[in-house]
Formats: C-alpha cells, structure tokens, sequence
C-alpha cells in the first residue's frame, strides 16, 4: 500500500479547521453578517436539539445544547472550507442543506480514516509500546462511538500514544483523529524499512521496560537512521557505536547552528534517497524529525555526550541480521553495466548467483540486477540469500514505486511471491 | 457566555409566545380560567429565569402552553390561584427536568406531576416540591394515597 495517496496538501488544509468558532474567525463578518449567520446556527441548532431529544424534550442543558452548537459550527466550518465557500454562503444558502452536505464531507472522512487505520494495522511495528497498543484499540472504538450528527467536534476515544510530530491540538473531530493516523502511518511506514528485532533492540537499549514508557517508538529509529546517514554508515544496522558518536561530536563541534541545521537536513534527505522514499509528505516528516533534533544536539555538544540522543543498539545478536549486500558502496555504472552484460551471458542460475555473491555489495546494485538478468523462478534463488532485512528493503522499494511499476525480469511479483510464501511457512 | 446562550433564544421568541399563551385563553375559557397580557409576560420572565436558574435551553414556545393544556382541568385551580398556579409548575417543571437527567420526556414529567397535584397533593404546590424525583418518575406504578395530604 502506497503512502502517496495522502498529501501534504490535506494535512495543511486540515490545519484550518481548528475551532468550532472558525466560522466568525477566519473572516471578518459584518455586525448584519453575523446575525442573520448565526440566526440560521441557531435555527439549525433548534432542530439538532429536537432531532437528539427525538421531540421527546423541549429543552436541553445548556451543556448538551452548547455540544450540539459546536458540533454543527465544526460541520458548517468543515462545509464552508471543503467547498471553498465564504461565511456569506450562511445568509444566501439553506442552512439544512448545508449541514446536509457537511455530514458528506464527514463521512467521507470516516471512509478515509478507516482506510488509514488499516494502513496502520498493517505496518504497525512488531515491537511497541503498551500505549501504542491501548491507543490502537480506541481507535478502531472511535469508529463506533463517533456520533458525527450531534458531536462531530468531539474525539470519543482516548489517544495517549505520542507521535514524534504531534497533531495540532486546534483540530476536532474526525479531522484530528485522521491527522493522527496521517502521521502515525508515516511513522509506522518509515519502522516498516527496518528488522523489527532491531528495533526492538534499539528500545531495549532506551529501557528494558520500555513497553511501559511513554515513548515513541519512531523516535529513536529515525535519530539514528540520520545519523548513520551522516556517517555514511550502515543505515539499516541502526546502530551507532561509541566512536561514531565521538566523529558526529567532533563534527558538530566546528559547525555553526545554521551549517549543523543544513546537515541535518541533508542527512534527511540522503536517508529518504537510500530508503527510495519517495512521498513528498513523509520526505517532509523525516526532515522535520531531523530538524528537532537540533535543540537536543545543542543540549548534547555542551554536555559533551550524545548517548541519549544516537542509541548503541542494545543487543549484539540482532546484529547479525545486516546481510551481505547491505551497506557497502555501490558499483560505478560502467562497472555494473559490464557485470549485468557478463552475467547474462552465462546459462545456469547458480553462475549468476556466485557472481553476485562475489561481486554486489550494495541494496541498490542488487535491485538493478534483479530487473535485468533474474527471471521469473531465478529470482528465488537469490532471494534465499537475503536476510530478512534485506528481504524487508527490497519489499519497501517495490512499495514506494508508482502503481504502474514493472520490471524487465517482474522480480517484484516473485519476491510477493516469495515473501507470501515465507508468511505461511 | 452560558447565560447568553441561553437568554439570546428566550429573546428571540418571546414575542411569539405572547401570542401562543394567549391562544390558550380560547380553551380554558370553558374552565372560567384565562390569563391577561400581564400576567403572561410575568410567566414568560420567570420562565427565563426557571431556565437560567436550572441551566437549560429551551426551543419553540416552551413548556408552558403545554402546562396549560394539561392541568386547566385541575379541580384545584381557579381563575384566583391559575398563574401563580402555573408560575410554580412551571418552575417545578425545569427543576425536575433537571433533575430527571432527561430520563423523562416532557410529556411523561407533565404526567407525573399531574397525577399526584390531583390526587395525593390535593393541588398543594409544596407537597409537590416536596416529591423525590424517583417518586415521580415512579408515579405510574405509584399507587395514590387516598389520605388527603396533611399541610
């Protein structure tokens, strides 16, 4: 499933409805424009009000009618935004019609959610916290409880999970709830590139309770994913040892805050470039993970110590899962070019295996002799040379492509093949 | 900002419901009851103020027209007591209402209010602030004492 269905646009439009008093603040009504506006919200209110007391009620709390008003304020809002309308449409409109179309908009954005939700059941790390799981259970509740007819504004469900970039507390309802998951499906997407016992290990070295704690587990992924990606190290090992501490220390050390600024963010860009991520909204993500991370290398440099902040993974046993193709740098092109000739020259599978074995060293010479000189059933083959990891790095490429993607040698459907097997296995 | 809420909807009708009480004149007129212009409005501001006192919304022309309608057959009312009669129901009402935490619909709180200011209470207005809100909401089951209320 591609992340790139959602842009960067929505979360920006999402954004915008923040209040239930959105519909007065973000223009500048009249004194007349406003009345008859907000007659027509109380007229709308008065009927809510019969609807919710099913016209068994004349009256209501002031407390429930006020939850009825901010619910219809944040649909009107919702209406006037989708449908780039102005807070004049409220005098010339039918204001029925219009909360009419509001809940539309609503329920397409359940739709939506829910389609968000499962992209996160999907990609969800295998090593998370005990408020990762509690939040994941009151989502799917959320989509029961949501009342979006008399409470849209309101979030019924509890979310303690802490993303790496929080949603906008401005935001109510649905809105906010698929901003969440928006970001949440980044974070879970940008852990899917990585072997989830080093993951583990990695929160290992935070806490051994770390289930228990507070924490986010995209976090510390994605820190040393940017600093391995300033080292030039092993992205995909994770781990960040004492003395690749001390380089990134030292380094540091001579750059101004604007020069370690530009490095974080060209660290940023290299990772997205070497995981082939590709979606400009989860690109603008990891840079801006890279970003925050400035205050706590400030921190850092004058402590003299980065131990918090660049993990050693806690485990030396889920080392040994890196593979043999991963983090070695990758063949000049003439170079390749002339291997990819010689290796289809040759007849048997077994040949072109040992040539690679002998000769690729890097993820990104494996893909492009995986689309000219593997076909169909030879691809298992090399395949049962990769780790899991591997596996893992080559499943994520296919799935940062466009829809249309194919292959000279359609390696991508054997290694679908291949992993879909291994599952069952 | 509750306040506001809550009185910027009594405003806006109140003229309305000026003309919808005096309506009512037409049937209780055959129970010798009516109301003048006064004594509506005095019912309306207290209306407002029953809603304000109890923090409630109410929509439409309020409780009040059905209050009449309900109990202008009442043994115990009179042209002499019927709006101070009708100023206590209607505090007592949103008071209830109140309390009932909406678990009775405004018809079965007229109901209930009704069955025991006819029978028990006698038409006695403290004995029927007196009631629990579980006697009330109990007051189908409720089987009416025959001993007039002792005051």
């Amino acid at each position: 499933m591609s992340l790139s269905s959602i842009d960067m646009k929505d979360t920006m439009k999402n954004e915008l409805f923040s209040t239930q008093e959105n519909v007065f603040a973000k223009e500048d009504p009249s004194d007349e424009e406003r009345a008859i506006a907000q007659a027509n919200l109380f007229a709308l209110l008065a009927d809510q009000t019969a609807r919710h007391t099913m016209g068994d009620s004349s009256s209501v709390p002031v407390e429930t009618a006020r939850e009825l008003y901010a619910s219809i304020c944040f649909s009107i809002d919702l209406y006037l935004q989708t449908s780039h309308r102005s807070i004049e449409s409220l005098q010339n409109e039918d204001a029925r019609q219009m909360l009419k179309a509001a809940w539309a908009e609503i329920e397409a954005q359940i739709k939506k959610g829910k389609a968000l939700l499962k992209k996160i059941l999907l990609l969800s790390p295998k090593s998370v916290t005990i408020s990762y799981e509690d939040t994941i259970n009151e989502l799917k509740k959320f989509f029961k409880r949501y009342d979006y007819r008399f409470f849209a504004h309101e979030i019924p469900c509890a979310i303690d999970y802490q993303l790496s970039l929080p949603a906008s507390e401005n935001l109510k309802g649905i809105i906010y709830v698929n901003d969440y998951m928006h970001r949440l499906s980044i974070e879970n997407s940008f852990c899917s590139y990585f072997n989830h016992s080093l993951i583990d290990a990695l929160l290992h070295s935070i806490s051994p309770d770390y289930r228990q704690l507070l924490i986010n587990i995209y976090e510390p992924v994605a820190a040393n994913a940017i600093g391995l990606a300033m080292l030039q190290g092993n992205i995909l090992a994770l781990d960040i040892s004492q003395a690749q501490r001390d380089i990134l220390l030292h380094c540091f050390h001579k750059l101004s805050t604007e020069e370690v600024k530009a490095k974080l963010i060209g660290a940023a860009h290299a990772l997205c470039a070497f995981l082939h991520i590709r979606d400009a909204c989860t690109q603008q993500y990891i840079q801006t993970t890279a970003l925050n991370l400035y205050p706590r290398i400030q921190d850092a440099l004058s402590q003299e110590s980065f131990e918090n902040i660049f993990l050693t993974v806690a485990d030396p046993t889920t080392k040994t899962d890196s593979g043999i193709f991963i983090d070695h740098a990758p063949m000049e092109d003439e170079e390749l070019r002339a291997l990819i000739d010689e290796m289809n020259s040759l007849a048997h599978t077994r040949d072109k295996i040992a040539m690679t074995k002998k000769h690729i060293h890097s993820m990104r010479d494996i893909i492009d002799v995986l689309g000219c000189c593997f076909w169909e059933q030879e691809c298992l083959l090399l395949f049962d040379l990769l780790t899991g990891n591997e596996l893992n790095f080559l499943k994520n490429f296919i799935d940062n492509q466009n829809e249309t993607f194919t292959s000279q040698t359609g390696w991508e459907n054997e290694l679908e093949k291949y992993i879909s097997l291994k599952e069952k296995k | 900002m509750d306040k506001d809420f809550a009185l910027i909807f009594y405003d806006q009708h109140k003229n309305q419901m000026m003309t919808e009480i005096k309506k009512c004149n037409e049937l209780t007129g055959i129970y010798s009851l009516s109301l003048n212009e006064e004594q509506i409005c005095l019912l309306l501001d207290a209306r407002r103020q029953a809603l304000k006192d109890t923090g409630r919304i109410e929509f439409g022309n309020g409780i009040l027209k059905k209050l009449i309608e309900a109990f202008c057959d009442c043994p115990y009312i009179n042209q002499e007591n019927y709006a101070s009669v009708l100023m206590d129901l209607q505090d007592l009402f949103y008071y209830f209402k109140g309390e009932c935490l909406e678990a009775l619909s405004d018809d079965e709180l007229i109901e209930a209010m009704k069955n025991y200011f006819n029978t028990t209470a006698q038409g006695s207005m403290d004995y029927l602030a007196a009631l629990s809100i579980e006697e009330l909401c109990d007051s189908d089951t409720h089987e009416h004492s025959d001993e007039p209320f002792e005051y």
